[in-house]
């Protein structure tokens, strides 16, 4: 096996494990930190396959814009103190559609082989052409989703302030 | 070993999706999607990966923004929620008033 395989398998169990303490985790700030170590697993899988950019983007969007966001915002909500309802027939069903979703994406065997990547040529000038070539449109779309997304936050706890 | 990060991103997803179907906190809830988003974003470099394509780095992208966008606005709503019901547990919030 070589170091970036090996690498690929201890960054996806620390993934699955940490999404799998979130879904238990009783306290929203240990399931944030959770959180973020899962987006830093994934940041770490992207540099095992040589996806360089996309990892960096990843630990410095996900990772650290992100989650920060979430940590920050954290303190300033009220939890109650009531404890969640165990929800049996939710979880029967979520187990049921994922059983159901993996045979909708592997039908056959060959599908849920391991697949030998053909090794990363994407440089940051491949990408770039891509998006301002192919992609500029939604490049464009994607700035106002953002500039909207950051007013409308903005809105949102401005129309607070002023109630008061 | 040869890695799949399809399977990986499968595996991700549906843990994502059975936080937001099993919990009850609405905090909770917005992190599940966005774990949601990243398992997608793993499903888009096993494609860039496998055909040798840029396009599908390019939707990593995109989903990067897409994500960082619902935190900002989900965050906002989480906020104005927890000050007027003083609480984020989704079976206590019952009133829907404009």
């Amino acid at each position: 096996m070589s170091v970036s395989g090996f690498l690929f398998y201890i960054f996806s169990a620390g993934a699955v494990l940490g999404s799998l303490y979130i879904l238990s985790a009783k306290n929203p700030m240990k399931a944030a930190f959770s959180m973020l170590f899962v987006f830093l697993c994934t940041g770490l899988i992207y540099l095992t396959q040589g996806l360089f950019f996309t990892a960096a983007a990843q630990i410095i969007i996900y990772a650290g814009a992100v989650m920060s966001l979430f940590v920050v915002a954290l303190p300033s909500m009220v939890f109650s103190k009531n404890p969640e309802k165990k929800r049996l027939l939710f979880s029967a069903a979520a187990i049921s559609s994922a059983v159901l979703l993996f045979y909708a994406l592997f039908p056959s065997k060959e599908d849920f082989a391991l697949v030998s990547y053909l090794p990363s040529s994407h440089t940051i000038k491949d990408l770039a052409l891509v998006l301002f070539n192919s992609y500029w449109l939604q490049i464009e779309i994607i700035s106002i989703i953002l500039f909207a997304a950051a007013a409308a936050a903005y809105l949102f706890i401005s129309v607070k302030k002023e109630a008061k | 070993m040869k890695p799949n990060l399809l399977f990986l991103s499968f595996i991700l997803f549906s843990i994502s999706a059975a936080i937001f179907l099993i919990r009850r906190n609405l905090f909770i809830m917005l992190m599940a999607l966005e774990l949601g988003l990243n398992a997608a974003g793993l499903a888009a470099a096993h494609f860039a990966l496998k055909n040798s394509k840029g396009e599908p780095l390019a939707w990593i992208l995109f989903f990067f923004a897409v994500a960082a966008a619902e935190a900002a606005i989900g965050l906002a709503l989480l906020m104005n929620i927890s000050k007027k019901f003083k609480t984020l547990n989704a079976d206590e919030i019952k009133e829907l008033k404009g």
